[in-house]
């Protein structure tokens, strides 16, 4: 026999290719859509990032649909009893899929590279680097699709498992993580990996190590299908040892859903697990059986329930010894401390033409090294596990150990009521730079701006122009004498902020391996927003001098507050005493000011201030939040919206906190 | 050949095939009849190559047929449940099988044409199961098989047809030697085919013998005496089943015909007729005494 007939079967091909020539055709329009945006668009990359999306859509599912006869009696028994064997119907299968993705993709690819003759933007390299990344993207959406319809007897299944396989890295991660920092104190819980990297058009080490996973889920999907009893169609799993491993698996992350889900309704507990863990485990024992039944059901059950337990026992007894986990000084070698703001600054990035650039400070400017800083910050560690308190702030730890691992700890804190361990951290050469990048490096200044949507409509973008190079020097000596000499309140809260002012600055962005991004066209424009207390006295002098705080709406210009509920005008509160204005309007003043952390979204508030002539003056919206307590006043009228409509308020919640922005 | 030796077969913990072994000698056509259940489908898609047994062996002139694309170059398969691709024609589905099948002959092909009448061009999904049984008869003898395995096969076949579709398949049997493996609930249609037939029941086969043999020992008598039947002869007889209508007295009897007719003779009766039995009648009676179903396979 030949190695041709043997792996592949070219007459199953083109019955293949006959019967599902549509789906090719669709994608290649699909392609095409995207080729015509070369015309149009100089940036292509997010045409690119659609046909990704095309492929990986067309890719999981077309296994499913080519491997459905598997599923149905009367056509595997037909297509099987063919002198073809399993291992070319297994290759000429996964040679159609690659053929109706391909195909159109070379075709459209070659329209694109006619383009890069014609020097149109798009440049070959981009091109053939693009084209990477859509064979990727195509093996990993394939090889889940091919996985999901091996171990089913059922189409629907299949495809069904195909979308888990393909999303089950990124939602286990994010499940899995989400129940961790909900019950293990410290947990790190940085953003996880996620989707986005398909988006991404260079192949990266994520997405290379996805498609190396993706090449051996072929593999075992081919052993699966050399092994399969044909006789298993109709079934939902197709083979008898995956049966427990299916049953474990919904009773889990069915388990996990209930918790989030029962977790809005009672108090916490890993024991909300087991209410839909159950029924996942009942649903999936009776589906791996075929039949409505129930004998023999309360083996998985069993198991789930001690497996909670566990779980439980684990994570309350700190078996694994995590929580109470706090290097030795003589074992650190160096300590990242940063809150959620420079935590984000740091490590934020921007994605160029597939390649990722950072901001080009250096985490090493920003790290301490020196021993009284680890005692600090290890007797922070200590007595948050001490005291297992929480705060609004979160703090992110970072221990670089001399054996090479590193120890990550998130914990919260209150800045005010863990000054005594926090201060000595805060009032550190390394907090400055992270709080005001501007000092770091002399960099170019683009613009100031003060940033006080109190201002005045004509008064809008106050601007201190940059051209305007004696006034703005002036500014920056103040303010940069001014943040220097800031006390411990003025670092960690701009509550007593008079306004707020924002430095925008040009930074160098730098690849991976410390390449300066050189295109002059990208922006590489990054700013700093912060308050401005009444301790910055030599800045506020020069606000004043130069006409600031009068161009500021005042309470007394004020005469009426609308207060308005998700937009709904019908619901709106009307306040009218001065006292009651003042109020709100010191209450915007200060929330505005404040560095809000997280924005949880409940229902949406909207403050409109209207003048002596009923003209709207000021527009604020806000949504609910955790950090900022809400006046009385208004606080009584939104939980009267909220009782009105049902919504939840917090058990032995004292004050409803709310963000104004 | 096909030889099936010891093969067991389950699903689910259910024994679908219990230790079943048969033979099916080159050339013959082999009947194997059972209710539904049985297991007849089962075994045959061992046969084929499509299920894996248990345990137990199963070969086709030899070899071993799983995964063995010689030999399953020469089976055909008719199965009870039929599949065409979607948007295939007749002439379409032939294209693909001569691209498949080693032997395909196009000449066999054209001459068929006379036989089905059906167009060619028609698209096989679109016909009546009668008819796309039919065109599986016509592709699957167009590839020359050495053994034809066929489920069920004249079902929903008209009388014409159905003699037709016999007429083809012993036809291949003279002329090329074909092994024919018939599956069957039917024995009425077997009898007239099939050489040697076997029965299965509950993922067993209990019975299997040549036609010949089967029917050549157990014959239906009916008789008269004068008196009573005589006791010593009723002795000597291996009586089946008896029944009395009036003074005849009917009777299932094993044996030799002509040794049955001298010894009835000796005892002088009034009447002595020895009858010929159908297929039907020799299941009945030979494993009559077993509890076997047997009405679901004497339709």
């Amino acid at each position: 026999m030949s190695l041709k007939t043997s792996y592949f079967n070219l007459p199953l091909f083109k019955s293949n290719l006959r019967r599902f020539w549509w789906i090719g055709a669709g994608v290649l329009l699909a392609y095409l859509t995207v080729a015509l945006l070369f015309l149009f668009d100089e940036d292509t990359s997010e045409g690119f990032a659609v046909m990704n999306a095309v492929v990986v859509g067309v890719a999981g599912i077309l296994p499913a649909i080519l491997f459905s006869y598997l599923n149905n009696s009367g056509s595997v028994t037909c297509l099987h009893a063919l002198p073809v064997k399993r291992k070319a119907h297994f290759l000429t299968n996964l040679a159609t899929v690659y053929a109706l993705i391909l195909v159109p993709a070379i075709i459209s690819y070659a329209i694109g590279f006619f383009y890069c003759v014609l020097e149109m933007p798009i440049g070959i390299g981009n091109l053939a680097d693009y084209f990477v990344m859509l064979i990727i993207c195509a093996t990993i959406a394939t090889s889940a699709g091919t996985l999901g319809s091996m171990i089913t007897g059922n189409t629907i299944a299949a495809i069904f498992f195909a979308i888990l396989f393909f999303a089950f890295p990124f939602y286990a991660e994010g499940v899995l993580k989400g129940f961790l920092s909900t019950n293990v104190f410290g947990i790190w819980d940085v953003e996880y990996y996620s989707l986005d990297n398909m988006s991404i058009l260079k192949a990266n080490p994520f997405m290379i190590g996805w498609f190396i996973v993706s090449i051996i889920g072929l593999i075992v999907s081919w052993f699966l299908y050399k092994n399969r009893k044909l006789e298993t169609n109709g079934d939902i799993i197709s083979f008898d040892f995956l049966k427990p491993v299916f049953i474990a698996a919904v009773s889990v992350f069915a388990g996990l859903i209930g918790y989030f889900y029962l977790n809005v309704f009672f108090d916490d507990s890993i024991f909300l697990m087991l209410p839909f863990g159950i029924l996942g485990a009942v649903v999936s024992y009776m589906l791996s059986k075929k039949a409505f039944t129930i004998k023999g059901i309360w083996k998985p059950i069993l198991i789930y329930i001690i497996f909670v337990g566990a779980v439980w026992g684990t994570i309350s007894f700190d078996l694994t010894g995590f929580e109470r986990r706090v290097p030795d000084i003589a074992d650190i070698e160096s300590i990242d401390m940063v809150d959620t703001d420079s935590f984000i600054n740091r490590y934020h990035y921007y994605t160029i033409e597939g390649k990722k650039y950072y901001y080009d400070m250096s985490i090493e400017d920003y790290r301490y090294y020196d021993e009284e800083d680890f005692k600090n910050i290890t007797a922070f560690h200590k007595q948050r596990i001490e005291d297992r308190k929480s705060g609004f702030e979160k703090i992110h730890i970072v221990y670089n150990l001399k054996n090479g691992k590193t120890l990550r700890r998130i914990y919260s804190a209150s800045l005010i009521e863990d000054r005594e361990y926090l201060e000595p951290i805060y009032k550190t050469e390394q907090k400055l730079k992270i709080n005001h990048g501007w000092l770091v490096k002399e960099y170019p200044v683009t613009e100031i701006v003060i940033s006080d949507d109190r201002l005045k409509n004509d008064s809008k973008n106050f601007e201190i122009l940059v051209g305007d190079s004696k006034k703005a020097k002036l500014l920056l000596d103040a303010l940069k004498k001014d943040v220097s000499e800031a006390s411990y309140e003025d670092i960690v809260s701009y509550r007593n902020s008079l306004t707020q002012v924002q430095i925008s600055y040009q930074r160098d962005l730098i690849d991976e391996n410390g390449n300066v991004f050189i295109d002059e066209s990208k922006e590489r424009t990054t700013y700093d927003n912060f308050g401005i207390p009444k301790s910055y006295v030599r800045t506020t002098a020069l606000l004043t001098e130069w006409g600031l705080f009068d161009a500021i709406y005042k309470p007394n210009e004020i005469s009426c507050v609308e207060l308005e509920f998700d937009y709904r005008q019908e619901e709106t509160v009307r306040f009218k005493n001065p006292d009651e204005i003042k109020e709100i309007y010191d209450f915007v003043s200060e929330a505005k000011l404040i560095q809000t952390k997280e924005h949880g979204y409940d229902f949406n508030v909207r403050l409109i201030f209207l003048n002596a002539q009923g003209k709207r003056i000021l527009d604020f919206s806000g949504s609910r939040q955790t950090n900022i307590p809400v006046p009385r006043l208004l606080s009584a009228e939104i939980n009267k919206y909220k009782f009105k409509y049902g919504q939840n308020i917090p058990k032995g919640a004292i004050a409803e906190t709310y963000e104004i922005y | 050949m096909i030889k099936v030796s010891n093969v067991i077969k389950t699903f689910d913990g259910f024994k679908a095939l219990d230790d079943i072994s048969l033979q099916v000698e080159k050339g013959s056509v082999y009947g194997l009849v059972g209710p539904n259940g049985a297991g007849k489908t089962t075994i045959i898609k061992n046969i084929c190559g499509i299920y894996t047994p248990d345990c137990g062996e199963i070969k086709i002139n030899n070899q071993n047929v799983y995964e063995n694309t010689d030999i399953k170059n020469k089976i055909i398969y008719i199965s009870d449940e039929l599949f065409f691709f979607s948007t295939y024609s007749i002439k379409d589905m032939a294209k693909m099988y001569s691209k498949i099948y080693p032997d395909w002959s196009w000449e066999r092909y054209e001459n068929m044409k006379e036989v089905f009448k059906i167009d060619e061009k028609r698209k096989v999904r679109r016909l009546s199961k009668g008819m796309q049984k039919q065109v599986a008869f016509w592709l699957g003898i167009c590839t020359k098989p050495d053994v034809m395995i066929l489920d069920e096969p004249v079902d929903g076949l008209d009388p014409v047809m159905r003699r037709n579709v016999w007429s083809l398949v012993l036809s291949d049997v003279a002329e090329s030697g074909t092994t024919v493996l018939i599956s069957s609930h039917n024995l009425r249609e077997l009898e007239d085919v099939c050489d040697h037939v076997g029965i299965m029941f509950n993922g067993k086969v209990v019975l299997q013998k040549s036609l010949d043999d089967m029917k050549g020992n157990i014959h239906k008598m009916q008789t008269a005496f004068k008196d009573e039947m005589p006791q010593e002869l009723l002795n000597k007889l291996e009586i089946l089943h008896s029944s009395e209508f009036g003074s005849v007295t009917t009777m299932i009897v094993k044996g030799n015909a002509e040794e049955i007719k001298e010894l009835v003779s000796s005892y002088k009766p009034l009447i002595l007729d020895i009858l010929p039995l159908t297929l039907e009648e020799v299941f009945i009676y030979e494993l009559g005494g077993m509890g076997y179903e047997f009405e679901n396979i004497l339709l």
